[in-house]
């Protein structure tokens, strides 16, 4: 067993510490190399702790909207479930995947059917906010962003109409909106105030004074209906007034 | 055909009642996830792949892993493969990193240069290192058993860990952050 530039048996120093398999005994013989293994078990130990520190926080759910003093958030008018998949599965891209598809929610469907909302697989989260009012400037939104009004009802946690009174950066891109609420659909008795978290990309861009239609799909804490200008708000409200005062036979897919 | 109707009635039922996966493995495959490199957006539905793969192996009439725990960790490391050779986005595990206001240690801002450093490291590493890497010192594999479900040799298995180790190691001292 010849040691050749602090090598046993083909393992050096560092390779034993990530083993973590016995050492020769001609191994435990050479200070050098003790040395140098004991210098490599302290790293390794280190990266070990390390990964897992960094494996816990990057793993976290993401932070739902916090509440302001006096508003209310979102997220506390019904107990978020687990978030939702939504056509993010695609990005796997295996046979799994079409069963996914059939466990998520409402919501990907709706936003593979439904022009107003967000069609990218990769995330409703980015784009979800370009909805009726698109890239129109504020207050000319084009209207009717709701092609199915009755679906997206029943997949909605939250509807309502209302003024910007606060826009806060929130802790990534997106942007959290305070709404002073003039109406409320669903649900169909909320608070005064609302805060919603808004995609940083959502045009028109949000801003106080606004008059907004927001609508926030269940499992998920962003808005992905942004409409903005009171025609477009008339028209789109008017759609979910009347989806609402339907049979109510419309359900949320799940499968 | 029917073995995917039976699939897909189980998977309906997976969050339910009959979850294949409990809260301690599933917070393991969103770390593994995770240090792979997807973004966060996109944990719960790595974590729904994992569930379904165990599903598949049960409706094609496979016995259950030996240990659930480490072949969900290594699903997840190929998922994490997978999605970046999808390079829908690319994910900068110490961006992501360095935007968490705080890490959840108590030795405090030392500890949190540290973790950014490891983190930019991890970034640097081939993705095949960086999956061995994270099967080793975070899942806590053996190497025989990374082979073993990779489907690669021993030797690969230590070349790999090795190299990735040694980069590490000496991005570490090069930076002086250990």
């Amino acid at each position: 067993m010849t040691a050749e530039r602090n090598q046993y048996d083909g393992v050096d120093a560092l390779l034993a510490a990530i083993t973590d398999e016995p050492l020769p005994e001609a191994a435990l013989a050479d200070a050098a190399f003790m040395a140098e293994h004991r210098a490599a078990t302290a790293d390794v130990a280190l990266l070990r702790e390390q990964l897992g520190i960094i494996g816990h926080a990057l793993s976290q759910p993401e932070p739902q909207p916090e509440p302001e003093p006096a508003p209310k958030p979102v997220s506390s008018l019904r107990p978020a479930p687990r978030r939702h998949p939504g056509l993010r599965a695609l990005a796997f891209g295996t046979l799994a995947t079409a069963v996914v598809a059939t466990m998520i929610t409402g919501l990907a469907w709706l936003v593979a059917h439904n022009g107003g909302m967000n069609a990218d697989s990769s995330s409703s989260a980015d784009q979800g906010a370009k909805t009726s009012s698109g890239s129109a400037p504020e207050g000319s939104g084009t209207p009717g962003a709701l092609s199915d009004p009755e679906l997206y009802v029943a997949c909605s946690r939250l509807l309502v109409e209302g003024t910007v009174t606060e826009v806060k950066p929130g802790s990534d891109p997106r942007k959290r909106i305070t709404l002073a609420v003039t109406r409320s659909y669903r649900p169909a008795h909320g608070p005064a105030d609302v805060t919603v978290v808004l995609a940083a990309g959502a045009q028109p861009a949000p801003r106080q004074g606004q008059h907004v239609l927001v609508g926030v799909p269940k499992g998920s804490d962003t808005a992905t209906l942004w409409v903005v200008g009171d025609d477009a708000v008339a028209t789109d409200s008017a759609a979910i007034v009347e989806a609402l005062a339907g049979p109510g036979t419309t359900t949320c897919p799940t499968g | 055909m029917r073995g995917w109707l039976v699939l897909r009635r189980k998977a309906r039922r997976v969050q339910e009642d009959d979850d294949p996966l409990d809260a301690a493995q599933e917070r393991r495959v969103r770390a593994v996830l995770a240090l792979g490199g997807v973004p966060q957006a996109d944990l719960p539905d790595g974590v729904q792949q994992v569930r379904l793969r165990l599903l598949e192996r049960a409706a094609k009439g496979d016995e259950a892993p030996r240990d659930v725990s480490a072949w969900a960790a290594v699903v997840a490391s190929n998922l994490a493969m997978d999605w970046h050779r999808a390079k829908r986005r690319q994910e900068r595990v110490g961006e992501r990193l360095a935007s968490l206001r705080q890490l959840e240690h108590p030795s405090g801002e030392d500890t949190s240069v540290l973790s950014l450093a490891v983190a930019q490291g991890l970034d640097e590493l081939p993705d095949q290192h960086r999956q061995v890497l994270v099967l080793r010192f975070f899942a806590d594999l053996p190497v025989r058993g990374i082979a073993e479900e990779l489907g690669i040799p021993e030797g690969t298995v230590k070349s790999r860990l090795h190299s990735a180790v040694r980069a590490l190691r000496d991005r570490l001292h090069e930076d002086e952050v250990v």
